[in-house]
């Protein structure tokens, strides 16, 4: 096997190689296709996410960032099926599964294709069951009888995320955070999905906890070929293994290219402001804060329900942001939701420090 | 199964929670028993020995046919305490198993069921019971029945409240994105979260039947003479209060330790039990957290949680 | 025009003194706000010692931030120099001093007329500390009121000033909202607003910004920066982000299971750690460079909370852990300007550059 680097990363510091890049003309194993998401009904009713296209190919680990609001957790429900778009449509392998209905839909679930890790497994853990019941459920209701096989499977799902059989006996109660954390992990893992979600799996974590479970996440995509999808807000974390990035505001994909040259060189200026704002051991040539945040002496941003939804905290805007821009390939598997996209990194370069 | 036995070993350390089931114990055998245990026949009538005082022969005197009052309370319980737990159980059933499905069988199903226990719930029991005796025929099962149809919207209430609370959890929602049935939800993660408030309910709802079925039979319904029941004595106690004016006391003590001694078990259990959620409000992501106080582990600051 | 109305630190204190026994404090140096010297804080009612012999000092105009772990004792620190004590928890050794007066036995009641006026206080989820049903307005010009005595009028004004001092784009409809109606950053913003309210010379703020959005974090600490630039206020900052911490303050703390494992200049922390704690916290923290990189991790975990140690506490997890680390109680050891490390191997750290390199 050759070593070939992936598209646009650099290989990590030790030269570990990195996974071989799905060609470009593969079918995507998940194609999100212009999901509007709305939640809440009558005149509580908001719309969450607006057109949100996303592909998920086998093997990649793609990190979805986004502050409080954005949408990211929605749209990790939506591709689940725990919320059902109101327009647009979750396809997965082919075949769409979010319009399936009831019986089909379980049935889909007990193939186990797509999983999701919640955010706080202090909520998604059954309090009353024992860690053994928790990670063999998946398989339980697939059907599996035997108590000598599931028990086998529920150990080599645990041992995948380091965790071994002391645990088995455990309630979440009575096992740490991070632990918790994994024990959901191989819950998911237990039912060999085709595709992870984790949302915001690290949050509540400590630095070192945190690291420690993103290489798990990295070490299954290696060894399992299993692509993952990591919802946070963290960005420096997600550069540590993601392969690409995709950035949310306001319930739209603002940005979605490779890692490696979108922290080189954003294109949009809301990605640039998130990496702005991340405290840095170590400070990086970038743009300032300053320099993207708008301040009084910027031209006022359109208004208006059609509007792009970060004009009004952009500083670049110009008349053509009246009109919500489209997300366009600029090159390759690189798009940009921007109608200033070649013009506003001079103009913020040009703005004092 | 270890979280559940430690809340009920808890429990029995109460002393108000000891002597309650030293009390139900208590009236478990008389109802099984109370027959063969009373001392005298309850029905043997002595006109010689009319409304007699304590005495050794009669530990609780004699009633206005001569009658021994113990051996009537004790035979009497097992109808009152046998009927009363009919209805609860028909009320249970009936409210309990509908309250607890609502939740996972959609919209329609619930807003009927909720509307029909709203009817149900502003009928007086006592006027129902009534109309279903003269309806049926005066027949203490059947009032019985009537009652326990009232009490089934309780059940309902009470355990359509707690499954809502249960069935939106997370947990849940990871359930079914394995593809868990909603049988399989309530079995494995509901039902057992469930019932502590089911036994709380049943508890207090048995002791309103008893009261009922007291009051039933001291109205006269379905009860046929001479058969002895608590509220058939204290109704004909009342009748000769001038004679025996300690009599009523008796019997109506009776119900009153009973029904005193279930409503504190309920209140045991529940302030137990229903310790459960902890609601909070957590403003950055705006919303609503339950968390469990069980789940409270040594290491307590969220942010900082090592790897083991 | 700022009126002060505040009472003299010294006044309280004396007052203070008059019936307890209050200990002479050390001879501050010039502009120190607030001086800890080897405190020790017990928690469970004594049970186990949380705090070990922990000293620091903040000084006028310094941004100091404190680093650790959950457990490691810079939470209850920062709440010992402010009086606030979770019940159970006691001072069993050592001085706190604000502005050169000891304030380590400080009642209740007089610690009552410093907070405000002279320490100001942010904690991490602003909402649980602000009353639900009443305006963001009236909470802050009710703390105008009674600490600084204005009168209603003034006091409105003053809280719209403030309001628009921290940030808050339309002062006077914020004035009028609850705090339900704030997003978590307007709310922090809000309670920042009241810790400054009344000028105070020292802010304390325990992980203020950790609960927010990382755009949001970052102007809430530009905010901090800009008040301690106009103000010259004095600032104690909580944190498990050490990225944050390096990039905001002046002088570091690194904390390890209730010790101070090394302290200074936060440039020289970053360059040349000498502890190998913080290396290996440098090691771990987010970089910012957005490179590919080996995730590192600190194998094992922290003692627990009050466990008696004998010799290093951090020995067990410290690749570089010798025969002497476990021999006696380590001493602190300067090893640059206002640079102090607790570590007998400090000499064979390696910089931060070195390992990184690698």
């Amino acid at each position: 096997m050759t070593v070939v680097p992936k598209e646009g990363s650099a290989i990590s510091a030790a030269g570990v190689p990195a996974t071989r890049p799905t060609p470009a003309d593969a079918p995507p194993l998940l194609a999100v296709e212009s999901v509007d998401v709305v939640l809440g009904r009558g005149w509580r009713a908001r719309k969450v996410l607006s057109h949100v296209d996303l592909r998920i190919w086998p093997g990649e680990i793609v990190g979805l960032v986004g502050e409080t609001g954005s949408g990211k957790t929605t749209l990790a429900r939506t591709v689940v099926g725990l919320v059902d778009p109101r327009r647009g449509r979750v396809v997965f392998d082919g075949q769409p599964i979010s319009t399936l209905r009831r019986g089909a839909r379980r049935a889909a679930r007990r193939r186990g294709h797509v999983q999701l890790v919640f955010q706080d497994p202090l909520r998604s853990l059954d309090p009353d069951l024992t860690v053994a019941d928790i990670v063999g459920e998946g398989l339980k209701i697939r059907g599996e009888r035997d108590r000598e096989e599931l028990r086998r499977r529920v150990l080599d799902a645990l041992e995948k995320v380091g965790l071994d059989a002391t645990v088995l006996a455990r309630t979440p109660g009575q096992i740490s955070g991070g632990q918790r954390q994994r024990v959901s992990i191989a819950r998911a893992l237990a039912v060999e999905p085709r595709l992870l979600i984790c949302d915001e799996p690290v949050s509540a974590l400590d630095a070192s906890s945190r690291n420690y479970v993103l290489r798990l996440l990295d070490e299954l995509r290696d060894s399992l070929g299993l692509p993952i999808v990591i919802i946070s807000h963290d960005l420096s974390s997600l550069a540590g293994i993601a392969d690409r990035i995709v950035v949310l505001y306001g319930g739209r994909i603002v940005e979605d290219g490779p890692v490696g040259q979108v922290f080189a060189a954003p294109r949009h200026p809301y990605t640039a402001l998130l990496m702005a704002s991340a405290p840095s051991v170590r400070h990086d040539q970038r743009l300032s804060l300053h320099q993207l945040r708008r301040t009084g002496a910027d031209p006022v941003p359109p208004d208006g329900p059609g509007a792009c939804v970060f004009a009004a905290r952009c500083p670049f805007t110009a008349d053509a942001c009246a009109q919500q821009p489209p997300l366009a390939a600029v090159e390759g598997r690189w798009s940009v939701a921007c109608h200033r996209r070649e013009e506003w990194t001079a103009l913020a370069q040009d703005r004092n420090r | 199964m270890m979280p559940r036995s430690r809340k009920r070993a808890g429990i029995i350390r109460l002393p108000s929670v000891r002597i309650a089931l030293v009390i139900l114990a208590a009236i478990a055998i008389l109802t099984a028993f109370g027959s063969v245990l009373a001392p005298q026949n309850p029905l043997t009538i002595n006109a010689s020995a009319l409304f007699q005082g304590p005495s050794a022969h009669h530990l609780l005197g004699t009633d206005y046919l001569g009658r021994d009052v113990l051996s009537r309370l004790m035979a009497g319980t097992r109808l009152s305490v046998l009927t009363a737990l009919e209805a609860v159980g028909i009320g249970l059933v009936l409210g309990a198993v509908p309250g607890v499905a609502t939740v996972f069988l959609g919209r329609w199903f619930d807003f009927v069921a909720n509307r029909i226990t709203d009817a149900l719930m502003t009928l007086p029991y006592i006027f129902f019971a009534v109309a279903v005796t003269a309806a049926l025929g005066n027949n203490l099962e059947h009032a019985m029945i009537a009652v326990g149809i009232l009490l089934a919207p309780f059940f309902f209430r009470v355990t359509r409240a707690a499954t809502l609370e249960h069935a939106r959890a997370q947990y849940v929602e990871a359930a079914e994105l394995l593809g868990a049935s909603k049988l399989h939800i309530i079995r494995g993660h509901v039902l057992r979260k469930v019932l502590p408030n089911i036994a709380v309910t049943t508890a207090s709802m048995t002791a309103a039947a008893l009261l009922a079925v007291s009051f039933l039979t001291f109205l006269g319904i379905g009860v046929q003479p001479p058969a002895p029941t608590w509220g058939g004595i204290l109704s004909s106690d009342l009748d000769y209060l001038s004679q025996a004016p300690w009599a009523p006391f008796i019997p109506g003590a009776l119900i009153a330790i009973t029904v005193g001694a279930l409503n504190a078990l309920a209140d045991a259990f529940r302030d137990r039990s229903s310790a459960g959620t902890l609601v909070t409000f957590d403003p950055v992501t705006r919303a609503v957290i339950h968390t469990d106080p069980r789940l409270e582990s040594a290491d307590g600051d969220r942010q900082s949680q090592s790897v083991a | 025009m700022v009126i002060d109305n505040r009472s003299p630190l010294p006044d309280i204190v004396r007052a203070a003194g008059r019936g307890a026994d209050v200990r002479p404090a050390p001879r501050p140096a010039a502009g120190e706000v607030l001086r800890i010297d080897d405190l020790h804080v017990t928690v469970h009612d004594g049970g186990a010692t949380a705090v070990r012999g922990i000293s620091l000092r903040v000084r006028a105009g310094e941004i100091v931030g404190l680093v650790g772990e959950s457990g490691s004792g810079k939470t209850l620190t920062c709440r010992a120099a402010l009086g606030v004590l979770p019940p159970g928890c006691a001072i069993e050794q050592g001085t706190v001093s604000f502005a050169g007066h000891d304030v380590t036995a400080l009642s209740q009641r007089d610690w009552e007329r410093v907070h405000g006026s002279h320490i100001g206080a942010v904690f991490q989820d602003p909402a649980s500390y602000l009353n639900p049903t009443i305006t963001v307005g009236h909470q802050l010009t009710e703390v105008l009121r009674v600490k600084q005595r204005l009168s209603r009028r003034a006091a409105h004004r003053r809280a719209t000033e403030l309001l628009r001092a921290v940030g808050l784009r339309e002062p006077e409809h914020v004035f009028h909202q609850i705090p339900a109606e704030l997003s978590g950053g307007m709310l922090q913003r809000v309670m920042i607003a009241i810790a400054v309210s009344c000028d105070p010379q020292l802010l304390v703020a325990d992980e203020p910004t950790t609960a927010l959005d990382v755009t949001i974090q970052a102007e809430v600490i530009e905010l901090l920066r800009q008040l301690r630039d106009q103000r010259g206020m004095a600032v104690l900052f909580v944190s498990h982000d050490l990225a944050l911490i390096t990039e905001l303050c002046d002088r570091v703390v690194v904390f390890y299971a209730g010790e101070v494992v090394e302290s200074g200049p936060a440039g020289e922390i970053t360059k040349r750690p000498r502890h190998p704690y913080t290396q290996a916290l440098l090691r771990v923290a987010s970089v910012g460079d957005f490179g590919r990189r080996e995730l590192e991790v600190i194998a094992g975990q922290p003692p627990p909370v009050g466990a008696d140690i004998a010799g290093c506490r951090f020995a067990g997890r410290c690749p570089v852990a010798g025969p002497a680390c476990h021999a006696g109680s380590i001493p602190s050891v300067t090893v640059g300007d206002e640079h102090h490390v607790r570590c007998v191997r400090a000499e064979d750290a390696r910089s931060v550059d070195e390992l990184v390199a690698r």
